[in-house]
């Protein structure tokens, strides 16, 4: 077990930079671009547009695959169903209520990060509030059913938005699917402290995690108060769903899936992280390949999203079946 | 460490469920709570873990009060094995066991002292099933785990909510044997609540009958196991006589009152 450890380390890393290297040669930027940032420097046109374009995206990919992961993972120990995700729970669609709500109502300029943030984080905790006073004293496994309930809710007021303004459908586009494309290093900058930030504290909590996973007298009787210990757990779910949000809009199904295969490789939080980070690193090289095979067709190319709803679709009814 | 109840009340909306408990238990007994269903024991369990508040009256765990501690430093006084233990999914044997370290843990997992842990898991004699998923596992081996749980707590006093239910009779017996294994080897104080009299006969030094939430008696088996018990508690006409072997006294049931 001990030995295991850092082979454990050194096999994450390494699938990391694998993934890292794959996601920048789907770019379709030519290497010799790539490769010539390694000394260090952004020389000439084609260096420049990988270091402000596709770096960006990687990491902003890599950020959000990991607080997606890390949120869903959360959510799971805590609400005690392997079917709570952030995009099953109000979370994610209140964020991105917020963002789009925020948008509309001239809140906050479409650049800011910080904005975006503020707004993904307010949406974010009514969303995970409407959940919580929806199923209000109940056990805490029926919370995914009122979570869903929450989410179409707040989903359909989206929509509303979107039809009162129809103007501003192209815009909210990226949003709603979810994509990572299009972020710059300025929306990097205070979001992946705030994603840092999130997973820190959800790693300093990974013991409580799992010491509250199987129920409250269990909890309770290992010296965590159980009530408690959910609303820290549930405002780290909250936090790093926002900042995923404010970074891609709704990418579904990396925090559903991302927890499930960290539990069948013996992990906890720092796993499911690097189980995050990667698959949606994964699913954007796939949208990058598929946006210039489809060369032209949209603006947006093939959002990330749409990948991950269909392969987190096929890794969950693959797991549902061998369950 | 002892345990010493104080003129003890505890009621629901709807109903009183405890009403004046005195009860001392000292360090190192073992005393098994008897009683029919919805007599209050489990709740008198769990009063004593503290994860119920008394309407009244005091709990003393070695002479501190119990709401003058922390929760985690309850659980470093005494581990509780309770009725049952919801899965969880892909949890294994060792990440189970592992949680007893909690209490004296820091953030991130600081101070892990694994070495406790795998006496915990030879102790229990689940060393062997440390790499298994928990459900994979037989009802005896998993209440063998949750023993070696409580180990890992490392806590001096252990209570024990029906350990034995929804065991085969072998496993049944090979629980209470490795709880008195443990008690002796550690020096545990048990209070476990149990079903079965004659269980509670054998491997209890002490047994509290409790009836209609008070104590109705409270002494060795010898003493507390009676016809009148049979009759009056639990409302059977029975007999009770002394195992030869063993010299505690058994129940022979014969009619429903």
């Amino acid at each position: 077990m001990t030995s295991a450890r850092p082979a454990r380390g050194v096999a994450a890393a390494a699938l990391l930079l694998a993934v890292a290297a794959v996601h920048l040669l789907a770019s379709g930027q030519p290497l010799g671009a790539i490769t010539g940032l390694l000394d260090g420097a952004a020389d000439g046109q084609a260096e420049k547009i990988v270091w402000e374009l596709s770096v960006p995206r990687l990491l902003t990919a890599l950020l959000t695959g990991a607080a997606l992961g890390v949120a869903g993972y959360v959510l799971q120990a805590t609400l005690r169903n392997t079917l709570a995700a952030p995009e099953f729970s109000g979370v994610n669609p209140g964020a991105v209520l917020g963002i789009l709500g925020g948008l509309t109502l001239g809140l906050f300029p479409a650049g800011s990060a910080a904005g975006a943030l503020l707004a993904a984080l307010a949406g974010g905790a009514l969303g995970g509030g409407l959940t919580w006073l929806l199923s209000a004293g109940r056990d805490p496994a029926g919370l995914v059913v009122h979570g869903l309930l929450g989410s179409a809710l707040l989903a359909g007021l989206t929509t509303m938005l979107l039809a009162y303004q129809p103007s501003r459908f192209g815009n909210a586009l990226r949003w709603l699917i979810g994509s990572v494309e299009g972020r710059v290093w300025e929306h990097l900058a205070l979001t992946s402290w705030w994603i840092a930030g999130g997973i820190a504290v959800a790693w300093a909590c990974a013991g409580m995690l799992a010491v509250l996973s199987p129920s409250d007298d269990h909890a309770a009787s290992l010296g965590v108060h159980p009530g408690l210990g959910r609303a820290v757990a549930l405002t780290v779910a909250i936090m790093l769903t926002a900042g995923a949000a404010s970074l891609a809009g709704a990418i579904a199904f990396v925090g559903l899936a991302a927890p499930h295969v960290a539990r069948r490789l013996g992990g906890r939080v720092r796993t499911v992280a690097v189980v995050g980070a990667i698959a949606l690193a994964g699913a954007d090289s796939l949208a990058q390949l598929a946006g210039q095979l489809l060369d032209g067709t949209h603006r947006l190319g093939i959002p990330t999203g749409v990948i991950t709803a269909l392969a987190g679709a096929a890794v969950l009814i693959r797991l549902g079946r061998s369950q | 460490m002892s345990v010493k109840v104080e003129d003890l009340h505890f009621s629901y909306p709807t109903r009183p469920v405890l009403t004046r408990i005195d009860l001392t238990v000292e360090p190192g007994e073992f005393v098994a709570l008897v009683g029919v269903n919805g007599c209050g024991k489990s709740t008198l369990l769990r009063l004593i873990a503290g994860l119920l508040r008394p309407s009244s009256g005091r709990i003393l765990l070695g002479g501190a009060e119990l709401t003058s501690l922390s929760r985690r430093q309850v659980a470093r006084r005494l581990a509780v094995l309770h009725q049952s233990l919801p899965p969880v999914p892909a949890m294994t044997v060792r990440q189970l066991v592992r949680q007893g370290r909690y209490p004296h843990q820091g953030p991130f997992g600081l101070l892990r002292e694994s070495d406790s842990m795998d006496e915990a898991l030879e102790l229990a004699g689940v060393a062997h099933l440390a790499d298994r998923v928990l459900d994979t596992l037989s009802g005896g081996e998993r209440q063998r785990v949750r023993l070696a749980l409580a180990v890992a707590q490392n806590t001096r006093i252990l209570l024990l909510d029906e350990p034995t239910a929804h065991l085969d009779i072998r496993h049944q017996l090979e629980v209470l044997e490795l709880v008195r294994a443990l008690r002796e080897i550690r020096g545990l104080t048990v209070v476990t609540v149990l079903h079965e009299l004659d269980h509670a006969a054998r491997f209890a030094e002490r047994i509290v009958a409790l009836h209609e939430g008070r104590v109705w008696a409270d002494g060795p088996p010898k003493h507390v196991i009676t016809p009148e018990l049979l009759a009056d508690v639990f409302g059977v006409a029975g007999r009770v006589v002394t195992d030869e072997l063993h010299g505690s006294p058994r129940c022979l049931l014969d009619a429903a009152l």
